[in-house]
């Protein structure tokens, strides 16, 4: 393999106290693959071809085809925004007719939000997280595999909704009474209701696999207090999931059963009531921006000490405030209604919840700086991103702290302030991250390194266009420009501010097709990756590049929150090479560790590839068609027919009959 | 060899097979159930808090006019049932333990009928209130059989994993010593009773309070 390191990322490997060279294969690695790789080759190997695609249970190839998958629906979503901010770029326009401008922008939030950030963040837990504790796969790999198969399924069934002109056009938050069968007829929020509750199968499953697998298949000694911050991450971010979840299907389920089967829940006239809507969105709606920006978060905090050099600042007060902030997100959920009418006690409260969920987010902040502060900083573009995302997020969490002081929040609620303050929050917080992210583990998981030339115009051209789009309009906002105007008459002085951001979208896009095309390159033309070209500290950094199927030849012992720079963990790869208890070369198997503290309790037995996953997603992807169309009947017949596959499913545990 | 001084890695040297003679601590599957049971509770927390605020945040009698109060009968003897399933389906997890199968069996056949009983009774009641209040008469309607039926397709979905508990048994494949799954369906069965008395309080004991 010939060295790789890149001109302009000088690594400095004297900064960091490690043992073996960040070129080529990691020393201790290739002893431990010499001593086992090849009967450890023979049992994780999956059928190639077409029957491996479909029944593979493989963690990496499923936590790539989500990022694959969210990626491309983050482009179509993306040229939504486009036609958009086409629309918008001169008054009078006429290039899209209102009907069609309700469909883009509602289904633009859908998607971003639903089919791109929540699972681009599963796949980048899917593909890192079993790297990062230490073990072979998911504790659940073909629970994985149906979460991905229904990610796929839904998402293409909410898209299918534009090209019948059925998309759904009541805004992302879908608010009724408006969303009413008696105001939007049609389909169109049929598809909505419907595509939420069909994703959110995967989403819950997805949550209780990550959950699973980051609390009984840590390596040995990776105990809680020294698990990494992307870990910590996930972990909080999924329990987030498992309990905000239900309030959004509840709500869809009662949208839904209105609509069609005519139940008052949201009808005023008859004992509903439209508020309660809100309510519930809401009550999952808050907590989901943090389910979309703590892992971004924790992607941060793996690139800042890495570059940096140094251990991340104050890891107890970070890991802390990783799980405060996901607490507290569950009750700020009313500063989304403070122009509802709710009475003055509920506004003050939530008011001061607000303010407090600043708090955790500023104790991060604060770790990131202090550690760019005392580290020797390699501005990689993975860094570069990285320090993006401070800039921008932090200019998002300062109009965030402005909508906590209720009477601005009223005067400024639905116009664009708020659009430009969530898109600093979601596209500075979650997107410039994401991208840090996909810079950072792009080596290990194509095995292949992006050129750093290109990722400089890259980030130049992303991080320009995103403030040149977003930054306007705040003043737009403030001008009195409502969000969710199809378009606006001249002289109210919004133009300029509309041009400046339609030519940032522009630029945006440009900046985004450049990165496309650099990862385009570098899978065909890139350098081959060594183990840890970037001297990293985590453990995923000791697997091969791209990481063998069975992840790790020798299950290493843990001794720090550092592995690869405390000098022992990765020795002790070395060290149990001939250990039947480490190396597990007989049977399809990985450990299973203590909660707490990640002692070994038992050998888990790991399913073998199949295609009943597929089968069952494909099974619930009709059941859902049949409810769009009203085929209740045979919606109930399919799902009798899932009961079957499930139980089938259930009945072959790999403890039972393995292989 | 490194010197080691943490606790792990003390131990790494002591057993170098690091391995425990018999497994020890819960598995994945036991803690997935966990999480399910959570992520359930929670739709139902969000379903009953619909229930209250849609009751308090109207001024008119709860139900309204056009109701009646739900009769309490049935619906007390069915949660009753469902409730004192609990009891043959710890004995089918004691009984799971031991050598012998039969036991198990019979408990579990027991637990499954008391669901089926449940369901049963739930459709009778049904009867009774369905010309009174309907789903799509008011929101006291709609809340009342989306609740309950909501619940009785968690229990037909609980019957349905004791069946096959019960055919597991049958076939020779858990039992006898084998107790994990029997365990973890359960832990199900007895958030389906505690989901049951949540419910009955709220549909039908609380619009008599």
């Amino acid at each position: 393999m010939p060295p790789t390191t890149q001109p302009t990322q000088p690594t400095t490997p004297d900064a960091r106290p490690r043992t073996s060279s960040l070129r080529g294969v990691l020393a201790e690695r290739a002893s431990a693959e010499a001593a086992v790789g090849e009967k450890l080759d023979e049992l994780w190997e999956e059928e190639p071809g077409l029957i491996g695609f479909i029944t593979t249970v493989n963690h990496k190839r499923i936590g790539r085809r989500y990022l694959v998958t969210a990626s491309f629906f983050f482009l179509l979503a993306g040229v939504n925004a486009l036609i958009m901010r086409a629309q918008l770029g001169s008054p009078d326009n006429k290039l899209v007719d209102p009907e069609l401008y309700n469909q883009l922008f509602s289904l633009h939030g859908t998607a971003m939000i639903f089919f791109f950030a929540t699972p681009m963040n599963s796949g980048f837990g899917n593909f890192v997280v079993p790297l990062m504790i230490g073990t072979r796969d998911m504790a659940f790999p073909r629970l994985n595999a149906l979460s991905y198969w229904i990610f796929l399924f839904s998402g293409l069934f909410m898209f299918s909704s534009l090209p019948l002109g059925l998309a759904p056009d009541g805004g992302w938050f879908a608010y009724v009474p408006l969303t009413g069968d008696k105001y939007l007829p049609g389909l169109n929020l049929d598809f909505y209701t419907l595509g939420l509750l069909f994703l959110a199968v995967s989403s819950t499953v997805g949550a209780i696999n990550l959950i699973v697998t980051i609390i009984k298949m840590r390596a040995p000694g990776m105990s809680l207090n020294r698990m990494p911050l992307f870990v910590w991450a996930i972990l909080t971010q999924s329990f987030m999931l498992v309990f905000a979840l239900p309030p959004l299907d509840t709500a869809n389920a009662m949208l839904f059963m209105d609509r069609r089967f005519h139940t008052r829940f949201f009808v005023p006239s008859d004992g509903g009531d439209a508020i309660l809507w809100q309510h519930l969105f809401w009550l999952f709606g808050h907590p989901d921006v943090y389910i979309i920006v703590l892992p971004a978060m924790g992607m941060i905090s793996s690139v800042i000490p890495t570059f940096s050099g140094r251990p991340i600042l104050a890891y107890p007060f970070v890991v802390l405030a990783t799980i405060a902030t996901g607490i507290i997100s569950f009750g700020v959920w009313v500063h989304h209604m403070f122009a509802v009418g709710l009475s003055d006690v509920s506004l003050s409260f939530f008011a001061a919840a607000t303010l407090t969920i600043s708090l955790p987010a500023g104790i991060q902040m604060f770790a990131w700086l202090g550690t760019l502060w005392r580290g020797r900083i390699v501005l990689s573009t993975a860094m570069l991103y990285a320090v993006g995302f401070l800039v921008a997020f932090t200019l998002g969490g300062v109009t965030g702290v402005m909508f906590a002081v209720v009477p601005f929040d009223q005067q400024v609620t639905d116009s664009y302030f708020v659009v430009a303050h969530f898109h600093y929050v979601l596209f500075g917080g979650a997107v410039l991250p994401i991208l840090a992210g996909l810079f950072y583990w792009w080596p290990k998981i194509t095995g292949r390194m992006t050129n750093a030339r290109a990722g400089l115009w890259s980030f130049g051209l992303v991080f320009g266009g995103f403030n040149l789009t977003f930054f306007p309009m705040h003043i737009a906002g403030l001008l009195g420009m409502p969000r969710r105007i199809y378009t606006y008459q001249p002289g109210l002085g919004w133009t300029v501010w509309n041009v400046l951001s339609t030519v940032g979208a522009f630029v945006l896009a440009a900046g985004l097709l450049l990165t496309l095309g650099l990862f385009v390159h570098s899978l065909v033309r890139g350098e081959r990756a060594p183990d840890d070209p970037w001297g990293a500290n985590t453990l995923e950094w000791a697997t091969g590049s791209p990481p063998k199927d069975y992840n790790f030849p020798v299950i290493p012992t843990v001794h720090s929150g550092n592995p690869l720079w405390d000098g022992r963990t990765l020795p002790s790869m070395v060290e149990h090479r001939h250990d039947p208890g480490r190396t597990l070369t007989e049977e399809h198997k990985t450990l299973r560790t203590s909660e707490l503290d990640s002692r070994v309790e038992a050998v888990m037995t790991m399913p073998e590839e199949t295609a009943l996953p597929l089968l069952v997603a494909v099974l619930l992807t009709s059941m859902f068609v049949a409810l769009l169309v009203s085929a209740y009947v045979a919606a109930g017949i399919i799902a009798g027919f899932m009961a079957v596959a499930v139980t089938w499913w259930l009945w072959h545990r790999p403890e039972v009959e393995p292989g | 060899m490194t010197t080691v001084t943490t606790p792990a890695g003390r131990e790494s040297q002591r057993e170098p097979a690091g391995l425990p003679e018999a497994p020890v601590g819960h598995t994945t599957g036991w803690w997935a159930m966990v999480l399910f049971i959570c992520t359930e509770s929670a739709t139902f927390a969000a379903a009953l808090a619909s229930y209250f605020y849609l009751r308090f945040i109207g001024s008119g009698p709860w139900p309204p006019v056009a109701d009646s109060r739900p009769s309490l009968l049935v619906p007390s003897v069915g949660t009753a049932v469902l409730v004192l399933g609990c009891v043959p389906m710890g004995i089918a997890v004691r009984a799971a333990r031991r050598p012998g199968r039969l036991l198990a069996w019979v408990s579990l056949v027991v637990t499954m009928l008391t669901g089926v009983a449940f369901v049963v009774l739930q459709i009778v009641d049904y009867r009774g209130e369905w010309p009174d209040s309907t789903l799509s008469k008011d929101a006291y309607g709609s809340l009342f059989y989306s609740i309950t039926g909501l619940h009785g397709l968690h229990v037909a979905v609980g019957v349905l994993m004791v069946a096959v508990l019960v055919a597991s048994t049958s076939l020779r494949r858990i039992g006898g010593g084998e107790a994990g799954p029997v365990r973890i369906v359960a832990m199900y069965w007895y958030f389906l009773a505690v989901l049951a008395l949540a419910v009955y309080g709220t549909v039908y004991i609380s619009p008599y309070l």
